[in-house]
């Protein structure tokens, strides 16, 4: 197939553009590292946020604000590390998910403040463990964007 | 029952390679006996997994829990028909689903056979055979989903299915995504079959044009109802969140309409061959990787990629299809010159070029994006992972060249164009695109991206109206006549109104993410009433449900939307279910279709999305979120539109309709 030189022109500046903004993006520190909890606290200074994934501690959770703002413990799965964590869903956009009860499995997104609480920006919980098989081909059951 | 399923997944695997190794030989050695017969095993293939999944949906519909897959998915008490959803809802269920649909397609393939030129059938049936030989063995040997458990284990009722998603559209969005993704392997076999007989004209193109619609159509109702089931059921009062699951069937989706459209410029010109080939194996590759991205359950920990017990199974065989795929290519590189030249920037085949580029383009940049997590661990010590903002910013720029390259593609003419014809052809859409971006400029939206979406969508609403009507009422045009026949007017038709829906869809999405509007309000007491961007809200009480499923309460609220004088009622709930206690909300939504009064002419389809957080017991109070989404509802109606035109374009003809001489129409309209 011949092609027009312009034609291969416009087709290359497209390519090398949407690879730069690539670029720029993933090469900005907007990216989160995805931590386990213990991975965290080994450092906990970091300075771009963070994902943590852990699991509700049992009878942690408590909600202030007519249930728009929660308090809970993150543990990990052996229950050796545990993390203080706050999520307003006012300040942060959003909402506390249906599925995030005592045991769930949840991933946060935040950073840590002054007093060692981790302030989330996220709140992302799946199914309890009694469904931990996935159960459809569909966006997760967690209730952020 | 179980032994019989169990025993016709065993013989499907047989039937499948017999299909795979007859129709090998019969490509090799031109022997039609072989080549019927690898049909017939596809057939058989076909029976034994009916049968296998009759089986499976049996013990699923009488509880029958000495199947671990029963157990885990189903319980006594969960209505029939969402005994019978847990068919796709684990992975061993699923994949015996994908087998058999894939099963399904090679035996329409077989049964329609008379209409394929008799050289590419062989090669088809044996890629065919291969494909459901890989799910199959899956299924039966990795996660079979008729594993049993242990005697003395077997409980006396399951863990049932998660309540979010017992639902209507929960029912029957797995099942239509499905058809899309597997619908996908029909016109990759025949690309395969047309590779390997070295038959590289437009006969599979032509072959495959209506099936691969069907199989975009089914793709786009699949990711039209997973984005509506996440917005009224899952409540965060959005329908898409770059989740890895979406980006799983946004890739192929992409891809695949890169597809459709590009195989026009090899029917008509005998151009693109070597894209359409590559197109139609990424989709393909991509519909098998999104599978295995929902399947693996893989969605929030990515670290868990490799450690599923199907992971490497699928790797192997993306690189399988991928390596063979590009071997036939390399091989046939002497055949897959286009037929003619692409002159100039200026034609439809050049607009088909650069949609073709934007649209893998944007499907790498969602796959780069989404992988990222294993990517970057190439270089950093810790994964990380890219938020959704950080999606929406890379792709941004190319999905408004898209949209905007959908317009001028629709009305550039094909070999050259000279500007002023196309700036004269175009000046109505413009014209309009700028009278609606400033409408919303005056209005007080500010938000950049938002205006050129919405300019965009103007431009290309236009373009297709104005199609739509020159379709109809055939105008002379000073346009060099077309050097082909015109394809059918219903196929056009069907294209204009695929196009007019995205444009919908886009100023929905434009306008109901830049100018959404929340808050929440906490402890209401009964009675009173707070105001919300001219919405008044009065909170009246709750009532408690019972129901056999759930318990739950009801709050009762009074919304008067603005400019008018009747309160409506709004009646979201908290519900908690079964023996599990799982709770779930049940947020209200009140739409406005059409403003009440000419004042609120901004307010069409507009959505008033009311959360329900909390309810006191004690003091009755109630705390709710509300969220309004400006024209949100032209994402929904877009999308059905797009589907009816997908399904016009896709609809049999029983021959070319001819069509007037139609100058006009070399600037025209392609069922894209």
């Amino acid at each position: 197939m011949s092609l027009s030189p312009k034609v291969i022109i416009l087709a290359a500046v497209i390519i090398l553009a949407m690879v730069f903004l690539l670029v720029l993006t993933v090469a900005s520190k907007d990216g989160v590292y995805y931590l386990t909890l213990e991975e965290f606290q080994a450092h906990p200074d970091q300075e771009r946020g963070v994902r943590i994934a852990g699991f509700v501690l049992d009878g942690s959770i408590q909600k202030e604000a007519g249930g728009l703002a929660v308090s809970f413990v993150l543990r990990d799965q052996p229950g050796r590390h545990r993390l203080p964590v706050r999520f307003d869903a006012r300040s942060a956009g959003g909402r506390i998910p249906d599925t995030f009860t005592d045991s769930s499995q949840v991933v946060v997104a935040g950073k840590l403040d002054p007093q060692g609480v981790f302030q989330a920006t996220q709140l992302l919980a799946k199914c309890p463990s009694k469904y931990q098989a996935r159960p459809a081909p569909a966006p997760p059951a967690v209730a952020q964007p | 029952m179980l032994v019989l399923g169990q025993a016709a997944l065993l013989a499907a695997l047989v039937s499948s390679a017999w299909a795979f190794a007859t129709g090998f030989l019969g490509g090799f050695t031109g022997s039609d006996p072989l080549t019927r017969s690898s049909g017939r095993g596809l057939l058989a293939s076909g029976c034994w997994l009916a049968l296998a999944s009759t089986g499976l949906a049996v013990a699923l519909l009488t509880d029958d829990f000495r199947l671990e897959y029963v157990v885990q998915y189903s319980c006594k008490n969960q209505p029939w028909v969402y005994k019978l959803s847990a068919f796709w809802a684990g992975q061993g269920g699923s994949l015996l689903f994908w087998a058999l649909l894939l099963a399904g397609f090679g035996s329409l393939a077989v049964l329609f056979a008379r209409r394929t030129p008799a050289d590419l059938l062989p090669w088809a049936y044996s890629t065919f055979g291969t494909m459901i030989l890989f799910f199959t063995g899956v299924a039966a040997l990795v996660t079979n989903p008729f594993q049993r458990l242990p005697p003395g284990t077997i409980p006396p009722d399951g863990a049932g299915l998660n309540p979010l998603l017992q639902n209507f559209w929960m029912l029957v969005h797995p099942p239509t995504l499905y058809l899309g993704y597997v619908g996908c392997a029909v016109p990759f076999a025949y690309a395969l079959a047309a590779l390997a007989a070295g038959r590289l004209d437009s006969s599979w193109t032509r072959a495959v044009r209506r099936t691969s619609l069907w199989a975009f159509a089914f793709l786009t109702l699949g990711i039209w109802l997973g984005g509506y089931w996440a917005y009224i059921e899952l409540g965060w009062g959005g329908f898409w969140a770059w989740d890895p699951v979406e980006n799983a069937s946004l890739m192929p989706w992409l891809t695949l309409t890169a597809f459709i459209h590009s195989i026009i410029a090899q029917d008509r010109r005998g151009l693109l061959k070597l894209w359409n080939l590559t197109l139609v194996t990424i989709t393909l590759m991509l519909s098998i990787y999104g599978t295995f991205l929902t399947r693996s359950g893989i969605i929030q920990s990515v670290h868990a990629f490799t450690r599923s017990s199907i992971g490497n199974g699928f790797i192997g065989f993306l690189l399988l299809v991928g390596l063979v795929a590009l071997g036939l290519i390399l091989w046939r590189r002497g055949q897959l010159r286009g037929e003619a030249a692409i002159e100039s920037v200026l034609s439809r085949e050049a607009s088909f070029l650069f949609g073709d580029l934007l649209l893998l383009g944007l499907a790498l940049l969602v796959l780069i994006l989404t992988m990222w997590p294993v990517i970057s661990q190439i270089f950093s010590s810790q994964p990380v992972t890219m938020e959704p903002r950080q999606f929406t910013q890379v792709t941004r720029p190319w999905f408004l060249l898209l949209v905007l390259m959908m317009a001028v593609g629709q009305r550039a003419a094909w070999r050259r164009t000279t500007p002023r014809h196309l700036l004269r052809a175009l000046a109505l859409p413009l014209a309009v695109a700028g009278a609606v971006a400033g409408a919303l400029l005056l209005g007080g939206g500010r938000d950049p991206w938002s205006l050129a979406f919405l300019f965009a969508a103007g431009f290309v609403a236009t373009a297709a109206l104005s199609g739509m009507i020159r379709l109809f009422r055939p105008s002379t045009s000073r346009l060099s006549p077309a050097p082909h026949p015109e394809p059918a007017r219903l196929q056009k038709l069907g294209g204009l109104l695929s196009h007019l829906g995205v444009a919908l869809m886009v100023a929905g999405i434009a306008l109901s993410t830049g100018y959404r509007r929340e808050a929440a309000f906490e402890a209401l007491p009964p009675g009173r009433s707070v105001t919300f961007d001219n919405y008044q809200i009065t909170y009246g009480g709750f009532d408690l449900v019972n129901r056999p499923e759930y318990d739950g309460v009801r709050l009762k609220l009074a919304v008067t939307a603005p400019g008018s004088d009747q309160p409506r009622e709004v009646m979201p709930e908290r519900r908690v279910y079964g023996r599990t206690r799982q709770p779930a909300s049940e947020v209200a939504i009140l739409t406005t279709l059409w403003p009440h009064s000419v004042g609120e002419l901004k307010r069409i389809g507009e959505d008033l999305y009311v959360i329900p957080v909390e309810a006191d017991f004690g003091r009755n109070t109630a705390t709710i979120q509300v969220i309004v989404h400006p024209f949100l509802n032209a994402l929904w109606f877009g999308g059905i539109l797009l589907l009816a035109g997908t399904l016009l374009a896709a609809w049999p003809t029983k021959a070319v309709m001819s069509v007037p001489a139609d100058g006009n129409s070399t600037a025209g309209m392609e069922p894209r």
